[in-house]
């Protein structure tokens, strides 16, 4: 199931415009942020989930943001431009550790509860991904900016704590890889 | 200008409050696929999320994982990976490779050869001499494979195709690493160490290797061995303004076959400044090296300076610059050589300006129209046009199609080539193409893809070698031949399950030249090289264990119409075990099936080669 594209009318004409007028940090903020959203939903692709960590044959892959939300409606949109394992991919913010239940991936935006955080690294099924750019915190995949690039780094036994399996071709991507590789 | 192909701008919007962004073509993120992701610059303002997925062109792209998994000990044999090049082993240390046909030692001459901006090919005889490119494997980041014109966006030479070969980034490579392999036809040793300072980073490296004789054809040794040592340094760093640099250098000594040697190196210098629609970039290089044999002392000293600012407007995505390549060049034949060039030094300048505007005309339609003014000493100055189209349709999947004019420069050996009596260099002009070109590429997917591209080349101006009108001898080059090709090459991927991947990849090519009218050659059509008119590679990547990888790489190379040099299937097998994270133990058999193969059409320098295993211990790379 496909989102619809949004309509563009404003690009063309004043796409000059509302780009010049775009701070220079703003935008390279933005396109960092924009970046990782659509790693997260690749990453719903590259990761093998157990069986049972689905309700129903047609239940989407679930990514939940925690704390603030800087992806804005890049992530939603990254994430209706795309599939995972047959399955839609949903976006969902959660507050508290009572609503993680659910979640396949769970990002950790700053502000996050850390009860929550505790509570999606031991949680079965799910993928914890955090960013250096918001704590020191590490879950199986940690956001790092290198060389100005958005990358990052694969706990690979914390994967597999949670019965995942992470495909070899996102492994090899990785900054660092820890913990068995398969 | 290797990075011109990225420039395409990521045409992201941000509203007043900067926290709401929305990609939209062309460059889309959504399309990108996770290795194009991990590529794009965040921190500087508009630097292009170039897709190649993106590309109207024929595009292969060889990364990191791929050169390690292959086993591969040198650079030529890394690029026997890309269905859409012909790699022929001609001896010991020198490589035929060419895309789109005309491949042979001596007509390989069509493709342009990048090392980070770095343009490598000859202009003695606009080949590359593979055995000069010992190039440090581990610290690639990914070689990109472009079979077709390169368009605007490339420099001269680049008529048949573009391997464009991308080092990784200092920041990178800050650990100290060192990778030992040990064969039964060559040994390597590789070593770096790496650093980082406050806004910059480092590393320096040294690689040396040890190659075997080939055998002659009849099975006696050939005596081809080789050694030689490349050490080298690159930093990247960024300054207070947010402008940001490479440095590179490198040197190299090699010592092949009865006492000839190569020596060599370059200096290298990027300068990158964002600017808010856009960015300037300028590259400078020094590149100088000195081979001797028994036969020349041949000498190149050249200087090279590319500019290009790239920026968006509108629904324009502009590139546009220029560059100038000034080449010293000095071949000095010893008194019983039986040919040499006269003058033995020239100095040859070439410049080229162009401008590449890429305009989505809808959001799903994209027209790129590129022209690039090309002038050199030999030919005089000359217009170069491209046209591409790209329509993504609502699945993703891009449709595109081409047309494009290259020519290849004249070089040395055509302009000053003298055999006493025999033959002498007169007024040879460049060879031209027109190239049709149209292709399909799946989008980005987990599980597959696929990639798919059909192409009609006219060539016309091809070299031949005629006779004087009056005398017959002695013969010259003439642009007597024309023609043309066509075929196709393909290739996909399937990862059957997350540690196990399947590939295949192909090309079929039929070639139909001629003589113009009145148009005599000698040598009977000889520089439209000898070619297979298939190749087909198939490739299985899996992981047996926790820590166990078999790689097995198959290809069927069609026979060598004219020399008549055999048809042939071979295997490379690699199997890696992961000691640690970070250590590795590998060991490859390469070309397993048959016991020993000529595998090159060209009469005297063609060597047999046979089953190789090749070990590799490696630590940090």
């Amino acid at each position: 199931m496909r989102a619809s594209v949004p309509p563009r009318p404003l690009f063309g004409v004043l796409f000059a415009a509302l780009l010049l007028s775009c701070p220079a940090a703003g935008y390279a903020q933005t396109l960092e942020y924009a970046v990782k959203a659509n790693y997260l939903v690749r990453f719903a692709v590259f990761v093998q989930w157990p069986s049972d960590a689905f309700s129903s044959a047609e239940a989407p892959v679930t990514i939940c943001v925690a704390g603030r939300n800087r992806f804005g409606a890049v992530l939603a949109d990254a994430a209706g431009e795309h599939t995972a394992h047959g399955r839609p991919i949903a976006v969902r913010s959660v507050r508290s550790s009572d609503q993680v239940s659910g979640c396949h991936m769970v990002y950790l935006g700053s502000g996050a509860p850390t009860e929550l955080a505790a509570a999606a690294a031991t949680a079965g099924g799910v993928l914890l991904i955090t960013d250096q750019a918001v704590s020191r915190r590490r879950g199986a995949v940690h956001f790092d900016v290198s060389d100005g690039r958005v990358r990052f780094h694969i706990d690979n036994n914390a994967a597999r704590r949670a019965g995942l399996s992470i495909s070899s071709r996102l492994l090899s991507l990785a900054l660092s890889v820890s913990g068995e590789r398969r | 200008m290797s990075k011109r192909l990225k420039v395409i701008m990521a045409a992201v919007v941000c509203t007043a409050t900067a926290t709401h962004a929305r990609a939209s073509e062309p460059g889309d993120l959504t399309a990108l696929s996770l290795e194009e992701l991990a590529q794009i610059q965040v921190t500087s303002v508009a630097r292009a999320p170039q897709s190649l997925s993106d590309a109207a062109a024929a595009v292969f792209v060889i990364t990191r994982d791929d050169i390690r998994r292959s086993g591969a000990p040198s650079l030529p044999e890394v690029l026997r990976l890309a269905p859409n090049l012909q790699v022929q082993r001609v001896d010991t240390n020198n490589y035929a490779i060419s895309a789109r046909g005309f491949n042979s030692f001596e007509t390989a001459n069509k493709l342009l050869v990048l090392v980070d901006g770095r343009s490598i090919y000859s202009t003695l005889f606009s080949g590359v001499l593979w055995d000069a490119q010992s190039l440090l494997l581990e610290d690639i980041e990914r070689i990109e494979v472009i079979s077709g014109p390169g368009g605007s966006l490339y420099g001269a030479n680049a008529v048949n195709g573009v391997i464009n070969i991308i080092t990784r980034t200092a920041h990178d490579t800050t650990g100290p690493a060192v990778s030992a392999g040990v064969g039964s036809d060559e040994s390597v040793l590789s070593m770096r160490i790496g650093g980082e300072a406050a806004n910059a980073a480092w590393r320096a490296y040294l690689r040396g290797f040890d190659r075997g004789e080939s055998d002659l054809p009849g099975g006696a040794g050939a005596g081809d061995g080789s050694r030689g040592v490349r050490g080298g340094f690159r930093a990247d760093g960024a300054v207070a303004n947010g402008d940001t640099w490479t440095l590179q250098a490198e040197m190299f000594d090699h010592e092949g076959p009865a006492e000839a040697g190569m020596t060599g190196g370059h200096l290298s210098g990027e300068w990158r400044r964002s600017l808010s629609s856009g960015e300037i970039r300028a590259l400078a290089y020094v590149d100088a090296s000195r081979r001797l044999n028994a036969d020349a002392d041949e000498r190149i000293l050249a200087a090279n300076l590319d500019i290009q600012h790239s920026w968006t407007a509108g629904r324009h995505s502009v590139v546009w610059g220029g560059g100038v390549r000034h080449v010293e060049n000095s071949l000095y034949a010893s008194p019983s050589a039986p040919a040499y060039l006269d003058p033995p030094e020239r100095g040859i300048t070439l410049t080229n300006v162009f401008v590449n505007d890429q305009i989505a005309l809808t959001p799903s339609l994209t027209l790129t129209a590129g022209a690039k003014l090309e002038d050199d000493s030999f030919a005089g100055p000359e217009l170069l046009p491209n046209l591409r189209l790209a329509w993504r349709n609502p699945g993703g999947h891009l449709l595109w199609g081409a047309v494009s004019r290259a020519a290849r420069t004249p070089n040395r050996i055509e302009q000053d080539f003298v055999a006493p009596g025999l033959l002498v260099a007169d007024d040879f002009s460049r060879e031209q193409v027109v190239a049709y070109e149209v292709g399909l590429r799946t989008a980005p997917h987990a599980r597959y893809s696929l990639s798919v591209s059909a192409f009609y080349n006219e060539y016309e101006d091809l070299r031949t070698v005629t006779i004087h009108p009056v005398t017959i001898l002695p013969l010259r080059f003439g642009n007597g031949a024309q023609g043309h090709s066509y075929g196709m090459e393909a290739w996909g991927a399937y990862e059957v399950t997350p540690d196990w991947r399947l590939s295949a990849g192909m090309f079929a090519l039929e070639k139909s030249f001629e003589l113009k009218p009145g148009e005599i050659d000698v040598g009977n059509l000889e520089s439209t090289g000898d070619d297979p008119s298939y190749q087909l590679l198939l490739g299985s990547s899996s992981r047996l264990t926790e820590s166990l990888d078999l790689d097995v790489h198959l290809r069927a190379v069609d026979d060598l119409p004219a020399s008549g040099v055999d048809s042939y299937v071979e295997a490379d097998v690699r199997l890696g075990w992961r000691l640690d994270n970070g250590l590795e133990l590998s060991v490859t058999g390469r070309n397993l099936l048959e016991e020993r193969r000529v595998e090159s059409s060209d009469p005297s320098r063609a060597r047999a080669f046979g089953r190789s295993v090749f070990a590799v211990l490696r630590a940090g790379f």
